[in-house]
């Protein structure tokens, strides 16, 4: 299969993040992306404007594609997508150990959402280093102008709430990528040796 | 006292997540925050029966611990439990010596499944 870079990775980008968040439960509808003018949103104005926010980002260098993928949504969104295991312990955002807790599980969301794109690339023989991802949070979040005049911004709904997801990647939007090297394992494949 | 396994991930949620799903299925759990942390503990432990083990890590990933741990002379099994799922990684961790590979996010009845397998418990 032949496809332009900046197509597949709108596609798996945006495919990546619904399912995550729909492997623990949290539906995603995609909206419009947002104006090129208006590719970093003041989170604050977006959200309500009362809103607890928590982001993360997670850097990623490889030959054919370099730059960070970040994450921000509400407290009550990630809190609402932790493992079913935990899910009935709630969490408060008067709680420095919880808002602890939200960053942790964002970092691990970012890193989720990457690790598939990551791995839907593979086969594109596009191969990535990720890093380990970061997490902050706030009420009045906005981010300064991303570092990649390519970088492509996504935004989902779910229940009322918003997720902002940016792939802030350096790459050439006019490379045609080639499918058909090895595919990636897959996620919740369970490999014995 | 079912087996002792030990998961190693710097996020304390999926640590969390784990140890609640494995914990009633009978197992007794240890935690450690990466890989530096999991060694030591490997190594000042000798009862652990598996060791669940994330990929990307600070200070030391999970492919490294499991190189140190063989070139130490430790033999427990580990399964290597991250968002990666490339095939080069997988082999490299094969040929370390490591039992299995699962890929985040997970159902949690594979991953008692394949514990149960490894530790060749019957716990639970």
């Amino acid at each position: 299969m032949k496809a332009a870079f900046i197509d597949v990775l709108d596609s798996i980008t945006s495919l990546a993040c619904i399912d995550v968040f729909g492997s623990y439960r949290v539906g995603l509808r995609e909206l419009p992306r947002p104006a090129k003018g208006n590719l970093i949103p003041n989170l604050d104005k977006e959200a309500d404007g009362n809103a607890s926010l928590v982001a993360s980002v997670v850097g990623f260098t490889g030959d054919d594609l370099r730059g960070a993928l970040l994450l921000a949504t509400t407290f009550e969104v990630i809190a609402r997508a932790r493992p079913s295991g935990l899910a009935q312990q709630s969490l408060s955002k008067d709680s420095y150990s919880d808002w602890v807790m939200v960053r942790d599980w964002a970092s691990e969301l970012g890193n989720q959402i990457l690790g598939r794109i990551k791995n839907k690339l593979r086969p594109f023989n596009v191969v990535l280093e990720v890093s380990t991802p970061t997490a902050f949070s706030g009420r009045a979040l906005a981010f300064a102008k991303p570092k990649s005049p390519l970088a492509r911004p996504f935004l989902f709904d779910t229940r009322g709430d918003r997720v902002w997801l940016w792939l802030d990647a350096s790459f050439d939007p006019r490379q045609v990528l080639v499918s058909g090297s090895e595919e990636s394992a897959k996620e919740g494949d369970v490999i014995l040796f | 006292m079912g087996k002792r396994v030990m998961v190693v991930d710097d996020s304390t949620t999926v640590r969390q997540e784990v140890v609640a799903i494995l914990g009633p299925a009978g197992f007794d759990m240890l935690e450690a925050m990466d890989g530096e942390d999991g060694l030591k503990r490997l190594e000042s432990a000798e009862d652990i029966a598996l060791v669940l083990c994330d990929v990307n890590m600070p200070r030391m990933n999970g492919i490294e611990m499991l190189r140190l741990a063989r070139e130490r002379g430790l033999t427990t099994p580990f399964v290597m439990l991250t968002t990666e799922g490339q095939p080069e990684l997988i082999a490299r961790a094969k040929s370390l010596g490591a039992k299995g590979w699962i890929v985040k996010p997970f159902a949690a009845d594979l991953l008692i499944m394949a514990v149960k397998k490894l530790t060749g418990s019957d716990a639970g």
